[in-house]
């Protein structure tokens, strides 16, 4: 399998939990080296999608591969998951997220991501229960990009930001994706993500309905928000 | 790529730490009590009895913080999307409580052992051989490592079928589950041993030709003639135990258990 | 920097760099930031930067040197005729906005040298 062609090759997944099928058929393949926009409706399934490629969900049918590793195992190293760190313990502090990381997944960057907390005004002492949500956010994003990954997923990165601190988040994924790797981004509020993306990935009814490039989107005279939005058909949503 | 060294050494550092937490809370009601010995309130064998039984609910405490420890690893992300083969997972997690009980043990034996010598009492030390010791000491090893198994084997169940099923938001369809599945492991357990009495029967591996004359039937085990070699006939029994169902555990590990959802948007 | 979401960025970010020219920000044969560099400035994609000084390199209006960088030609025709182009952008737009209010090429003169004279004056005031 050649290594440098997909980050990402989804084909045939479907998924079901709780007696409900969250996703049918969806294939998606992404490119290396690019920044991608996972859109939806809350409740799409876009978390769900994200899990599965992470390993967090395992029950599936399809097959799954991201940099050509298909074996779960693996695969999770070549994976950096937002939701990670659930399950940390809340009393530990800013600093000792570091130690565990680098304890337990071997592509964790201390120096990187001790340079992120601080582009992030993070402070090292705090614990992470004291942290505020906007600052937990934070917290993962920086644990996040600290790996050297194949593929970021970042859920919902920018959920309850405000406006200075999304463009630090900006810039750090700028500034700390590697060249080559690709990062899928999943947003419901458009235009906190708009100017980064090369390209979108719509969910809607259970699969995906739509792959584009953002530039071709724009070359039409249509903004991303509105392209996404015409396939609700002018609804209401959040 | 993670190696299992590193991850059971991990979560001993953190269990142990969550332990020894629960062995200051014991050594500081020991001062308590010492302290009112001091002042005459209470007796040295108060002083004795109390301390061995909070020293007995320390270890029953630290039970069952391993037990969710434990827990923790199979439907956590920070655990299920670190780059290891989840038998590894598995094996990290049980030996690590495996050492975490061994720890434990060892200091409210010694708190013990110390407060015994301290009090003047010469206490009771039989002629028990050495070997007799130890050889107890690892069937308890291996019935605890059984125990873990089982109580993985619950957790997965559980988290299994509430994924399955739609709707798990009653509190009492849950506790249906875990009472469901508790009397499916044990039924599971049963059938091992019958099986395992089947298999003894059938290859004619008698008490007599391990110096023992040990019998399991449906009524569970029967010992006779030499009490150490029953020991270690009854230690491998429960370890084939422990290998088997730790096997089924890594393979609905691996296949079925998922980790919980955070809440952000699906 | 911020971006109007209906035009392909690449495409703002031509017009950016062209403007920087005009200004003088970017001499002719000074060295265009690197792109990564570029990409953290304007908060966009490392692939949005390299597509739009692809596209300047085509035009000739940046030349790429092996190894060093991208740097702005020195070719004064090629950067004249960019700052016509630019220049021509802009009235294009203010042209077919007074031709849609109905005036005549006679009278869009007149309007922008009073329009031009009346704020110098009330600049000169200040």
């Amino acid at each position: 399998m050649n290594r440098m062609t997909e980050a990402l090759a989804i084909q045939g997944l479907s998924y079901r939990r709780n007696q409900k099928q969250i996703l049918k058929d969806v294939n998606l393949t992404l490119p290396t080296g690019q920044i991608v926009g996972l859109l939806g409706a809350n409740g799409a399934g876009k978390t769900t999608l994200m899990r599965l490629i992470a390993g967090s969900a395992i029950n599936f049918r399809g097959t799954i591969d991201v940099a050509g590793v298909t074996k779960a195992p693996q695969r999770k190293g070549q994976i950096s998951f937002s939701a990670q760190m659930a399950g940390f313990n809340p009393n530990w502090r800013v600093g000792q997220v570091a130690d565990v990381m680098t304890a337990l997944f071997p592509d964790f960057r201390t120096a990187d991501f001790l340079q992120l907390a601080q582009l992030l005004d993070l402070d090292q002492k705090q614990r992470i229960k004291r942290l505020s949500k906007g600052n937990q956010r934070k917290l993962q994003l920086a644990v996040t990009l600290s790996r050297r990954a194949a593929l970021y997923l970042l859920d919902e990165p920018f959920d309850g930001i405000d406006v200075m601190t999304r463009k630090a988040m900006l810039s750090s994924i700028l500034r700390w994706t590697p060249e080559q790797a690709t990062l899928v981004i999943s947003d419901h509020h458009v235009s906190d993500i708009d100017q980064l993306l090369d390209q979108v990935v719509v969910i809607k009814d259970q699969t995906v309905v739509a792959q584009e490039a953002a530039d071709t989107i724009r070359a039409k005279g249509q903004s991303i928000e509105a392209y996404f939005e015409s396939f609700y058909g002018g609804e209401q949503h959040d | 790529m993670t190696s299992m060294s590193k991850v059971f050494w991990q979560m001993t550092k953190e269990r142990v730490r969550q332990v020894t937490q629960l062995i200051e809370i014991d050594l500081g009601v020991i001062a308590v009590l010492v302290i009112m010995r001091l002042l005459g309130r209470i007796s040295t064998d108060d002083v004795l009895g109390f301390s061995t039984l909070f020293g007995l609910i320390t270890v029953m405490v630290g039970f069952i913080a391993q037990a969710q420890s434990q827990e923790q690893v199979w439907v956590q992300n920070r655990w299920r999307l670190v780059p290891i083969a989840d038998w590894k997972l598995y094996c990290a997690s049980t030996l690590s409580n495996l050492a975490t009980s061994v720890y434990l043990w060892a200091v409210i034996a010694a708190i013990t052992t110390v407060e015994v010598l301290v009090s003047g009492n010469k206490g009771n030390w039989s002629n028990t051989g050495f070997t007799m010791v130890a050889s107890v000491l690892v069937l308890v090893l291996v019935m605890l490592l059984l125990l873990w198994t089982l109580i993985s084997l619950e957790h997965m169940l559980i988290t299994m079928i509430t994924d399955f099923l739609p709707g798990m938001q009653e509190k009492w369809l849950r506790c249906v589950i875990i009472f469901a599945s508790i009397l499916v492991s044990l039924k599971l357990v049963d059938w091992f041993f019958s099986g395992l009495g089947w298999l003894i029967k059938v290859t004619g591996i008698t008490g007599a030709s391990l110096n023992s004359s040990m019998t399991i039937d449906g009524a569970g085990l029967t010992m006779h003639g030499t009490v150490l070699a029953d020991l270690w006939l009854s230690t491998g029994v429960f370890a084939a135990a422990v290998l088997l169902l730790g096997a089924l555990n890594c393979f609905l590990l691996s296949r079925w258990v998922e980790t919980k959802q955070t809440p952000t948007a699906v | 920097m911020e971006f109007d979401d209906k035009v392909p960025i690449y495409f703002q970010i031509e017009q950016y760099i062209d403007r920087e020219i005009i200004v003088g920000n970017l001499a002719p044969g000074a060295q265009v930031p690197a792109v990564r560099q570029l990409a953290l400035t304007l908060t966009v994609n490392v692939n949005t930067i390299q597509r739009a000084l692809a596209e300047l390199i085509r035009e000739g209006i940046l030349v790429s040197e092996r190894g060093k960088g991208n740097f702005v030609t020195t070719d004064t025709q090629v950067l004249a005729q960019m700052k016509k182009r630019v220049i021509q952008g802009e009235l294009a737009g203010t042209y077919d906005h007074l031709a849609s209010l109905g005036m005549a090429p006679a009278e869009m003169v007149a309007a922008l040298e009073e329009y031009i004279k009346e704020r110098k004056g009330g600049e000169s005031h200040d």
